[in-house]
């Protein structure tokens, strides 16, 4: 595999990467040198962060400002037992670098706010959203449009998952086209309120991964505007079309919001409302 | 008009009598959008993603006659 640099270490971790022709070497070559940011070390950010870890994506930034509790384990497989109490990005990285210590992990152990979400976002070439509230997705789906980061996104309730990628400039949809509004304060239970079924984040979070490394390897088609719903009481996957909104106040002809807001306050919340769990 | 609804997880049984078990047709007046449709299931105005024909929609859609509606509940867990 002479020509991508790798080690002989590498060549024999990514050895069913390398060998697989829409990988190859040239698309491990891709993974190495790319920079993801995991928005969220909770029950999403866990498959996402271990399986581009193990796939050798060469920088993944972890950023959660929560400290592990007990009632995440039921479904958080980054963090165990006797993290419990520690901050989630320090337990984080420590797995990550069980699974590969040839990746380098960058902690964010901070909030994401409007006041540091464009330096943050700025050294990454992938976002992808593993948060748990209605402002910080806004947050992320503004900033990555701003700043032309390709974003995947997941959501998850109960037993049911979301997942779709947003790929700013390309007259595709964004966050906002297929939620102009966020809903009422209240209209949606977080995981902590309506309960979450432990394996659906490793499903949703796993198909996030999936993107991540598509978009890095450019191999496949993105799952770009289309929104999947996953429903795992019926075990049923289905695929919308989402439509790009010309008149989007973000990725628009025209757009009206060029820099970031108060996503509490758009939200309807008051301010610091909200965690990434 | 008749539109074919389909309530999907939670939200099957959030529609109560409007549409027993979560799907079925209904009758609406001409003209109606996927707002009108909301309130006539009792559906909060936000957080749920309805998509007809196969496509996500919002509020404002206009629905026609033999239109397939599905709704999913918006999610925000992570």
């Amino acid at each position: 595999m002479s020509g991508f640099g790798f080690s002989e270490e590498q060549v024999l971790r990514y050895s069913r990467h390398i060998i697989l022709p829409h990988v190859g070497g040239a698309g491990q070559r891709k993974l190495l040198d790319a920079k993801v940011l995991c928005v969220g070390a909770g029950g999403l950010g866990s498959p996402i962060a271990m399986y581009l870890a193990a796939a050798g994506v060469g920088t993944i930034g972890l950023l959660d400002f929560d400290r592990v509790d007990l009632t995440n384990l039921q479904r958080q497989l980054l963090h165990d037992t006797d993290d419990v109490g520690r901050p989630k990005v320090e337990s984080g990285m420590e797995r990550l670098r069980a699974i590969n210590p040839g990746v380098d992990v960058i902690t964010h152990d901070t909030m994401l706010t409007s006041a540091n979400a464009m330096e943050i976002l700025s050294g990454y070439d992938i976002v992808v959203d593993g948060s748990d509230n209605f402002p910080v997705r806004y947050l992320v789906n503004d900033a990555a449009q701003m700043l032309g980061k390709p974003l995947v996104y997941g959501s998850i309730f109960q037993f049911e998952g979301q997942a779709t990628v947003f790929l700013p400039g390309q007259e595709t949809p964004c966050y906002r086209c297929l939620f102009p509004q966020p809903p009422p304060p209240g209209a949606v239970p977080s995981c902590s309120e309506a309960g979450v079924f432990g394996v659906l984040p490793g499903i949703v979070g796993s198909i996030q991964a999936v993107e991540a490394i598509k978009l890095i390897t450019g191999i496949g088609t993105p799952l770009v505007g289309r929104l999947l719903l996953f429903d795992a009481l019926e075990m049923e996957f289905t695929t919308v079309k989402l439509r790009w909104d010309p008149e989007c106040p973000v990725c628009g002809k025209s757009p009206t919001v060029t820099e970031l807001i108060d996503y509490e306050a758009f939200c309807g919340l008051p301010p610091r409302l909200g965690e990434i769990v | 008009m008749r539109v074919e609804v389909e309530l999907r997880g939670s939200l099957a049984g959030r529609a109560g009598l409007a549409l027993p078990g979560g799907r079925g047709r209904l009758d609406l007046a001409e003209g109606s959008t996927v707002a009108r449709l909301a309130g006539v299931l009792g559906l909060p105005p936000g957080g749920v993603v309805f998509v007809v024909n196969g496509a996500a929609a919002t509020g404002g859609t206009a629905l026609a006659d033999g239109d397939r509606v599905q709704a999913f509940p918006m999610a925000a867990g992570g």
